[in-house]
């Protein structure tokens, strides 16, 4: 509680005055520490390049202790993120047993990002897309980028 | 708690944030030298206690307790009042973990740091021993007030404690202090000092002393120090409970939404994994819902369970199953494939047989499943051909090589004709509809010459119908009324259709026609019927025999052809299911017209034209049969020239009652007509082709007869009304018939005689024109 808080005080300070390229950062609510809106610019190179997507980042009350949960609020068609309403990502450095407490949001945010770039088949959540992306790479771009315009504008 | 004072703090300077907050008891003593001598003090009483304390809380001993209680509550004192302090200072180390002045170090064997309460925190409460920033295993921590000495640089003369159970050993006793205060259970007002001997004492403290609660599920799960926990007065504990702090516009919220209610016990719980937890050993939920949607769904427990797969799945009833418990499917289908798997041997035949049916009505197919599916059925089919000819099922109607079909093909052809001719003498136009619908198209292409048979049958029929009924009892009429009721809904209340039911039954009646032919017609004549309400038409009608022979005959004919039609659901082959089944495709043929009518035409169109393409070669290569074939296609098409003679006829489309039928349909239709001739396709308003397969009675003149005069009765009909493009069809087969050449020029006759035909159909120009291509 009011530990975390200090730490996620001091993390949105650092974020919102040097936010990694392509992201900004707001609160989601202004009395409330805990729930981070992002905008993350599709990384340029990738299907996803155009496209705006909106993420919400929780952090949990025992925050660093436990670790965030980052979810597409933008549909985004990846394999390594639910293709639904909630868009669950599958961040490594996210899962319970891997999380570390010295963990800064900001490598949450790059880790995101790089995901966008590299998506992780074999790590994935949504298996159609992962075997789409391992077996024809060129198909698998166009249909990320076509629902990139549908849905990340 | 200190939240207050903290947000204040952290809002104005957050990295370095106030230090006032009510758990960090300890801290002000940290980089400041202001309070050191209380401290001192303070470490000086305790020394001895720590000393000897093995620092598991349940040590404080009563005197011990008092000097605690003294010492922290100074220390309390001591914070609130120092708050404008010097830890503010820009020397002050911050903890990389929890961002608040370091008070006292904590360095693991990889030699990361940490304050001591983040530490402590991780091991105590967390239980984990791995370092907060590597996640290195980390046995032991030292704690320490030296902000640069390494791990390894202690030796045991540095360690003046030692904790084995959480791993910590202590620089300096007054660290060991420090740590230990933290994890007494201290009550969590900010101006209480009081520690209590353990939870349940603690409640009761809180309760008698400050009249607060606290809550159970927080305490018991909540990773946090005691006194880091929250007081509530009756009302806020409610309110914890059920929304937590979830109070917008409120500064201090942290997103907790309250605990969990397990609506089934009334239980809350501490988050949503221990629902979760509870609920999965608890209760039950439907596995086939989950399936489908990824809401989880839970029922109290087996018995609602139990209801509600009654209710919503198919549930196997056979004792053993259901004290198995769960076997339950999601489609009749899986049902029914387990009945006949486990409980096979205990059903008797007929059961079985039924079970194998698969109802349509609810079934989405797909192109190559129907395939498969048809492949199997012509075989069948043609073996059973010596069977019922005039049924739904036409074993020739296949695609297939012409050569093996030949033979048949002839047969059948001559059986026809032998059937027209004697329908034709016995006058019962009834024979010919049945003939047609089992043949579908045929009469109809042949027969054009229709006006005026059909009303001089109409005629006929009506005088039978007369005759029929005069003599009859009151109660038989009822009765007799009855039916006629049921089949006129059946047929929409086309009086052509209903004149050749009754006329149908009666020729029957009057053994003109044998209870098979009746059969037949009742099937041409209820193309859109399913076969249960057919059946059950069926049954009734047989009840109004006086001879009860006759009754029984019919109820056997009709059993006899489900027996053969159904066990082969008429599943919906694409192109190639010309060949099985007749009936079923006439059905299909009649229903699409109207399902495509009123709704998606043109997705219908697009179908068609592929399947056009993939069938157009085997269309072609089964000439000789197409003539046959024509029939087929011709019930499409003959539907289309009826409509001439009988304009008035209302489509059934749009009042078609909802049987499964039409979701079959779209794919059939197109199917259907691919095989034979494309421009059968087209054809409009198939529902019709059951009456005019009435007036037309010829349904015999087959491809024999010359193209031309096909095309003159074509044209003829063009000019009369748009009926004609359907004609135009018929004729391409009979060229088929003749040679491919032909069946292209007719064809392309076809192409004219559309586009003179009528504005309406213009989609169907369209699509012959393509079929022209494939000729």
């Amino acid at each position: 509680m009011a530990n975390s808080q200090r730490r996620i005080t001091k993390e949105l300070a650092e974020v919102t005055s040097d936010p990694p390229a392509g992201v900004t950062v707001s609160l989601a609510n202004e009395s409330n520490v805990h729930e981070w809106n992002i905008m993350m610019d599709g990384p340029p190179g990738t299907p996803y390049a155009g496209g705006k997507f909106k993420l919400l980042l929780v952090l949990p009350t025992d925050y660093p202790f436990k670790a965030p949960t980052l979810n597409f609020k933008t549909k985004i068609w990846h394999p390594n993120v639910t293709f639904d309403e909630k868009g669950s990502m599958c961040l490594g450095m996210l899962k319970g047993d891997v999380w570390k407490p010295s963990s800064k949001i900001m490598s949450i945010l790059t880790a995101a990002q790089q995901l966008l770039v590299e998506p992780n088949p074999d790590d994935a959540v949504e298996a159609s897309i992962a075997q789409k992306f391992k077996e024809d790479k060129a198909g698998f771009i166009k249909e990320a980028q076509e629902y990139t315009k549908k849905y990340a504008n | 708690m200190a939240s207050a004072q903290d947000t204040a703090n952290s809002s104005g300077d957050a990295p370095r944030g106030g230090r006032g907050r009510g758990r960090s008891r300890g801290r002000g003593r940290g980089g400041s030298g202001n309070e050191g001598g209380a401290r001192r003090g303070r470490g000086g009483n305790r020394g001895a206690f720590a000393g000897h304390a093995t620092i598991s809380e349940g040590n404080g001993n009563g005197n011990a307790m008092n000097a605690k209680d003294l010492s922290t509550r100074v220390a309390k004192k001591a914070e609130g009042e120092t708050k404008p302090e010097p830890e503010e200072d820009d020397d002050a180390e911050v903890c990389f973990i929890c961002a608040s002045t370091i008070s006292h170090h904590s360095v693991a064997p990889c030699n990361h740091r940490t304050c001591h309460i983040c530490a402590l925190r991780m091991r105590a409460l967390y239980k984990t021993k791995d370092c907060a920033h590597c996640r290195t295993a980390a046995p032991m921590v030292i704690f320490t007030d030296s902000a640069t000495k390494h791990y390894e640089e202690y030796s045991t003369s540095d360690i003046t404690t030692t904790d084995e159970n959480i791993g910590i050993r202590y620089e300096n006793n007054e660290i060991v202090e420090d740590t230990l205060l933290l994890l007494r259970y201290n009550c969590p007002d900010p101006s209480c000092d009081v520690a209590c001997l353990g939870w349940p004492d603690l409640h009761r403290h809180v309760r008698a002393i400050h009249h607060k609660k606290m809550c159970d599920l927080c305490t018991r799960h909540k990773k946090v120090f005691t006194h880091e926990h929250e007081l509530f007065a009756d009302k806020e504990l409610q309110r914890h409970m059920t929304k937590g702090d979830d109070n917008p516009g409120a500064v201090d919220q942290s997103g907790f939404k309250g605990h969990p209610l397990c609506g089934f016990c009334g239980q809350r719980f501490y988050g949503d994994d221990e629902l979760y937890v509870h609920c999965r050993e608890k209760h039950e939920r439907c596995f086939i819902c989950d399936r489908r949607s990824g809401q989880p769904q839970y029922y109290q427990n087996y018995e609602t369970l139990a209801l509600h797969f009654r209710k919503d799945h198919f549930m196997c009833a056979e004792r053993e199953c259901l004290e198995d418990r769960f076997t339950v499917f999601e489609t009749e289908m899986d049902l029914k494939a387990h009945q006949l798997e486990k409980h096979g041997s205990t059903l008797s035949k007929d059961v079985r047989r039924d079970m194998r049916n698969v109802d349509l009505a609810a079934f989405d197919l797909r192109t190559s499943y129907a395939q498969e599916r048809r492949g199997g059925g012509s075989q069948r089919d043609q073996q059973r051909e010596g069977r019922g000819r005039g049924r739904g099922r036409d074993p020739n109607a296949e695609p297939l090589p012409a050569s093996s079909a030949q033979p048949l093909r002839r047969d059948e052809q001559a059986f026809q004709r032998q059937m027209a001719i004697q329908s034709a003498q016995s006058v019962s136009t009834r024979t010919f509809g049945g003939q047609l619908t089992s043949t579908p198209a045929a009469p109809p292409q042949n027969v054009p010459r229709p006006a005026p048979n059909s009303e001089a049958v109409a005629t006929a029929v009506a005088g039978l119908d007369l005759a029929d009924l005069s003599p009859q009892e009151q109660a038989r009429q009822l009765r007799h009324r009855g039916v006629i009721e049921r089949a006129s809904t059946l047929l929409q209340n086309d009086q052509t259709k209903l004149s050749q039911f009754r006329n149908s039954i009666s020729s029957y009646r009057s053994n003109a026609i044998t209870a098979t032919a009746l059969i037949d017609s009742f099937f041409a004549l209820f193309s859109d019927t399913s076969s249960n309400a057919l059946g059950t038409l069926i049954r009734e009608v047989a009840d109004l025999y006086e001879d009860k022979s006759k009754a029984d005959s019919l109820r056997t004919a009709w059993n006899d052809w489900r027996a053969i039609n159904e066990d082969y659901p008429s599943l919906p082959g694409p192109s190639g299911m010309t060949d099985a089944l007749p009936q079923g495709w006439a059905r299909v043929i009649s229903s699409t017209p109207s399902a495509s009518s009123t709704s998606s035409a043109p997705a219908k169109s697009t179908r068609v034209l592929k399947l056009k393409s993939s069938t157009a070669q085997s269309s072609r290569s089964s000439v000789s049969q197409t003539r046959s074939w024509g029939t087929a296609g011709a019930s499409s098409s003959s539907s289309a020239s009826s409509s001439n003679p009988f304009p008035g006829l209302p489509t059934p489309a749009g009042s078609r009652p909802g049987n499964g039928r039409i979701t079959t349909v779209p794919w059939v239709a197109p199917a259907s007509s691919g095989s034979n001739t494309p421009p059968a396709r087209p054809t409009p308003p198939p529902s019709r082709s059951v009456s005019r397969a009435t007036d037309a009675f010829p349904a015999l003149p087959p491809a024999a007869k010359p193209q031309t005069t096909i095309f003159g009765y074509g044209n003829g009909r063009m000019v009369r009304r748009d009926g004609g493009t359907a004609s135009p069809s018929t004729n391409a087969w009979g060229s088929n018939a003749g040679s491919s050449a032909g069946a292209s020029a007719a064809a392309s006759e076809n192409e004219e005689g559309s586009g003179q035909g009528n504005g309406k159909k213009k989609g169907n120009k369209g699509k012959k024109q393509v079929l022209m291509g494939w000729g």
